[in-house]
């Protein structure tokens, strides 16, 4: 059965640059090392979805094997205006040295760890009705700032 | 450098087929019209794992559009007696005349309508199936009616790598 499924089709969204705010560190829970992430400012730059972050927080829970899950809520503010609500889950996994070292917020080559999201999207906005009717995957890479902000990119892909 | 608009890269992971029992109707709440849908049998079948489900339930949303908002929890058993959690949310969205047959539990070819969701996994650290705790995965989903006249959904499910 396998070899006759039909690959997955997907197409380029958007591109997210986001710099966040030093971490809130909640510290050592039960559920696991708990750090909540605060957008300082980002935009995203697509085909047909270009604009500004407005806010953001990411509540991101490391857990026993050093992996981290992100479950994010921000409000997007499109280039012509419109308010859109965007989640997502995600996964930020890879070897213990280099999970480490991206505890440490040092610069590590994206292709030692597996950042990806699933991205869903609100809006009352009639323009951007078909986001409310899009599943996206997000693949992402982390960044430090020349002036030691720590943020991501983002490419943004919607699952056709 | 910058990396953008690189494809995406997905692989196959395995179909995933169930069978749903009744739906228990909760009805229209202030979130939209609830329904919870519960499986009655599943399979899944895939190059690196197979077994059959154990449990699931659909926490199923249904919003004013008509669009439909999977929240499924279900354990998995492979064919070595692993047992594993999949947690998805996903979209069942198209014209209203489409998702009203939907709801009636017509059989409707995937094409007419756009259902999607995306999976995380769970399950032991020192396990064999350890790699899935830490990957997403994409379904691209259609219903079918079953030998018998179930009402089953089957899921096309890829690792987005």
């Amino acid at each position: 059965m396998s070899s006759d499924v039909a690959a997955l089709e997907t197409s380029f969204l958007t591109h997210f640059v986001i710099e966040a705010m030093p971490g809130l560190e909640i510290g050592k829970t039960p559920a696991g090392w708990r750090r909540v992430d605060r957008i300082l400012r980002g935009h995203f730059d697509g085909p047909r979805l270009t604009g500004e972050i407005v806010t953001g927080t990411d509540p991101v829970l490391v857990m026993r094997d050093d992996s981290a899950r992100l479950d994010v809520r921000m409000v997007l503010r499109t280039h012509d205006d419109a308010l859109i609500q965007m989640t997502y889950d995600g996964i930020v996994a890879g070897p213990r040295d280099v999970m480490k070292r991206i505890g440490r917020r040092e610069e590590v080559d994206p292709r030692d760890y597996y950042l990806r999201t699933a991205v869903q999207f609100e809006t009352g906005d009639d323009r951007y009705a078909w986001l409310n009717a899009t599943l996206a995957v997000a693949t992402g890479r982390l960044l430090v700032f020349p002036n030691g902000a720590f943020g991501d990119h983002y490419n943004i892909y919607q699952i056709d | 450098m910058d990396d953008r608009q690189a494809p995406l890269q997905t692989e196959y992971l395995m179909t995933l087929d169930m069978e749903a029992m009744e739906g228990l109707e909760i009805g229209k709440t202030p979130r939209g019209y609830r329904r919870i849908d519960r499986i009655a049998a599943g399979t899944f079948d895939g190059p690196k794992l197979r077994g059959t489900v154990v449990t699931a339930t659909d926490h199923l949303l249904v919003h004013r559009d008509d669009s439909a908002h999977p929240d499924v929890r279900l354990v998995l058993e492979t064919d070595d007696g692993v047992l594993i959690q999949i947690m998805y949310q996903g979209i069942v969205t198209g014209p209203k005349e489409v998702l009203k047959r939907l709801g009636r539990r017509e059989d409707v070819p995937g094409d007419e309508y756009y259902m999607r969701n995306a999976l995380f996994f769970e399950t032991a650290m020192d396990g064999a199936y350890a790699w899935l705790n830490n990957i997403i995965g994409v379904g691209r989903g259609a219903v079918r009616i079953l030998d018998g006249g179930a009402f089953g959904v089957r899921y096309e499910i890829f690792h987005i790598l």
